[in-house]
């Protein structure tokens, strides 16, 4: 008790610290604002590297954003006006055919990497088996028709387009199988959320929304400060020189697309500009990101929990490295 | 004192600065620094989201529901953002960026070159290419246009003192994150040297004679003229 009573009071003066520094920092910009001064420190804020990394921050922000707005507001919707049989009805019971079905989930709601997150908690949470869940995770943003059809924009050529359908499909389902625990609380992450039942229904989704919003945001700006780090100040020329070998290559792409965090709309043209790479490493390059990001990854901590997690990045990286590998022999 | 310890009084105002900042991104076009044009609709559809998150967060405001540290962390992470782009203010991707992820030199589109077939721009005798439709064309129709004149917009950057400079414009796909600097060579007599004093990142409207040697393609100016940072300053 007397443990509980010193945490409680730590947290208190923590929670008073904070505001005050809040304030004190409120203050400040508002006087350097009323006396002018921001001219003579907008020099600073000048530097090129500032600037690159804050382009690139809010494209990443602005692009994921509105995604994780409208994941939130299914998964609201999902939570307060779907029952939990609905989906024991869609969902069969067996790992294997769950999972081919959520592969192909990305076909009715063709969500952006950062809104299938919130979507498929509450999926889970809503009795899905936990196989058709990690497979709609992992496969969503490629299995969709935007993401196919700007890889053929990209290269002009179905041979790609296949490539990356069938090594993203193997991925989720195989990973999907593999990593499922029988009890979905061996996966989600226990967050406190909002129960007010008197709340009429269109406030409850919303609430949920909000909490939703709150928790994935807040982890998708820590994500993209990490992927802007590395974008701005990593050269990939670098990562192009050492990957000529054909399995270093694999690998080298598969460790750029997690730094970079590209868009899985974008990442084929990115992809495509990267000549001397072989075919197969420029798909594992469009497989990994989507599926493994970095700003992605630390969404993954917000959602689910931290053993989940790990187990779920060693999976698909050491997957697709193989399926990379076994590609390169057949024909990339 | 109290007002501070509500959370739902901070959730209220992350909400409401990013409606603002949204609005004001969609309404004065900023928006195009960072992601495409494609983007607007999902930025429309977050910010009416955010809405009505807002008014369901302002109900509630009267009940009070005591904050915790984890509640101001999470203030503290969406507000960073804001105040870093607001002391940033950025404009476009600098130079820099450029170097670190390679000027490609090469493109291939057979889209472009249809349907830039059906209408060029003119100035005079200048056709109005940019640097994309200029690659574009060097790598699948080079006779088509060696020896045109043209004019070219873009970011200069010069290596050193020398007679020559790349005209540098970044292609973007989906947002900044992924943009491609494109580049060509150009090339300009001593006269105009002395005449004007080209600095890198400066924006430059170029007009010249296209020359291509070992699939490689090189504008030989005859004038440059220094210009503003267009509306949008990307390709796509």
């Amino acid at each position: 008790m007397k443990k509980f009573e010193d945490k409680r009071k730590k947290e208190e003066r923590l929670k008073k610290f904070l505001i005050t520094i809040g304030v004190i920092f409120t203050f400040t910009l508002f006087n350097l604002w009323q006396s002018n001064s921001f001219s003579q420190i907008s020099k600073i804020f000048q530097n090129p590297k500032l600037q690159v990394f804050t382009i690139i921050l809010f494209a990443i922000l602005i692009e994921g954003f509105p995604f994780i707005l409208i994941g939130s507001l299914i998964s609201g919707i999902i939570e307060v006006f779907v029952s939990e049989d609905k989906f024991k009805q869609l969902f069969p019971n067996n790992k294997f055919a769950s999972a081919f079905i959520g592969s192909f989930l990305g076909f009715l709601f063709p969500v952006c990497s950062c809104g299938e997150i919130p979507v498929t908690r509450r999926l889970i949470k809503k009795g899905i088996p936990p196989s058709g869940g990690i497979s709609y995770l992992l496969a969503t943003a490629i299995i969709n028709p935007i993401t196919l059809f700007s890889t053929y924009l990209a290269f002009s050529s179905f041979k790609m387009v296949w490539g990356r359908f069938i090594i993203a499909f193997i991925c989720s389902i195989f990973v999907g199988i593999l990593i499922a625990p029988s009890d979905k609380k061996e996966i989600l992450k226990d967050y406190e959320e909002d129960k007010d039942e008197k709340l009429p229904k269109f406030q409850k989704v919303f609430t949920h929304s909000l909490n939703d919003f709150l928790i994935m945001g807040k982890y998708l700006i820590i994500g993209g400060t990490v992927a802007s780090l590395f974008s701005t100040f990593i050269s990939r020329d670098f990562f192009l020189i050492i990957g000529r070998n054909k399995i270093i290559s694999i690998l080298s792409m598969q460790i750029l697309s997690i730094l970079l965090s590209l868009c899985s709309y974008a990442d084929a043209f990115v992809a495509s500009s990267f000549t001397y790479m072989s075919s197969i490493s420029k798909i594992i390059f469009m497989v990994t990101g989507p599926m493994i990001s970095i700003s992605l990854i630390i969404v993954y901590f917000a959602a689910f929990k931290e053993k989940f997690v790990k187990k779920l990045i060693i999976s698909v990286f050491l997957t697709l490295f193989l399926l990379g590998i076994i590609g390169s022999f057949i024909g990339g | 004192m109290k007002v501070l310890k509500n959370r739902d009084i901070y959730n209220f105002l992350i909400l409401l600065s990013y409606i603002l900042f949204f609005l004001f991104l969609s309404f004065s076009g900023h928006y195009r620094i960072f992601v495409k044009k494609f983007y607007f609709p999902y930025i429309l559809i977050g910010t009416l989201i955010l809405f009505s998150i807002l008014l369901v967060t302002l109900k509630r405001l009267k009940t009070f529901r005591e904050i915790s540290v984890s509640d101001i962390s999470s203030f503290i992470v969406f507000i960073f953002p804001l105040i870093l782009v607001s002391l940033v203010r950025p404009t476009n991707l600098p130079i820099y960026a450029a170097l670190k992820r390679g000027i490609q030199t090469e493109f291939i589109s057979e889209n472009i070159l249809k349907s830039l077939r059906e209408k060029i721009e003119t100035e005079g005798i200048y056709k109005k290419l940019n640097i994309k439709q200029l690659l574009a064309f060097t790598k699948s129709k080079p006779d088509e246009i060696n020896g045109k004149d043209v004019i070219v917009e873009g970011m200069v950057f010069k290596e050193d003192k020398n007679k020559e400079f790349t005209l540098i414009r970044f292609l973007i796909t989906c947002c900044a994150a992924d943009a491609t600097p494109l580049g060509v060579t150009v090339e300009y007599k001593e006269e105009e040297q002395k005449k004007i004093d080209l600095k890198n990142e400066e924006w430059v409207k170029v007009k010249g004679k296209v020359k291509i040697e070992n699939n490689k393609i090189k504008i030989i100016a005859e004038e440059i003229e220094k210009t503003i940072v267009p509306s949008d300053p990307y390709l796509y």
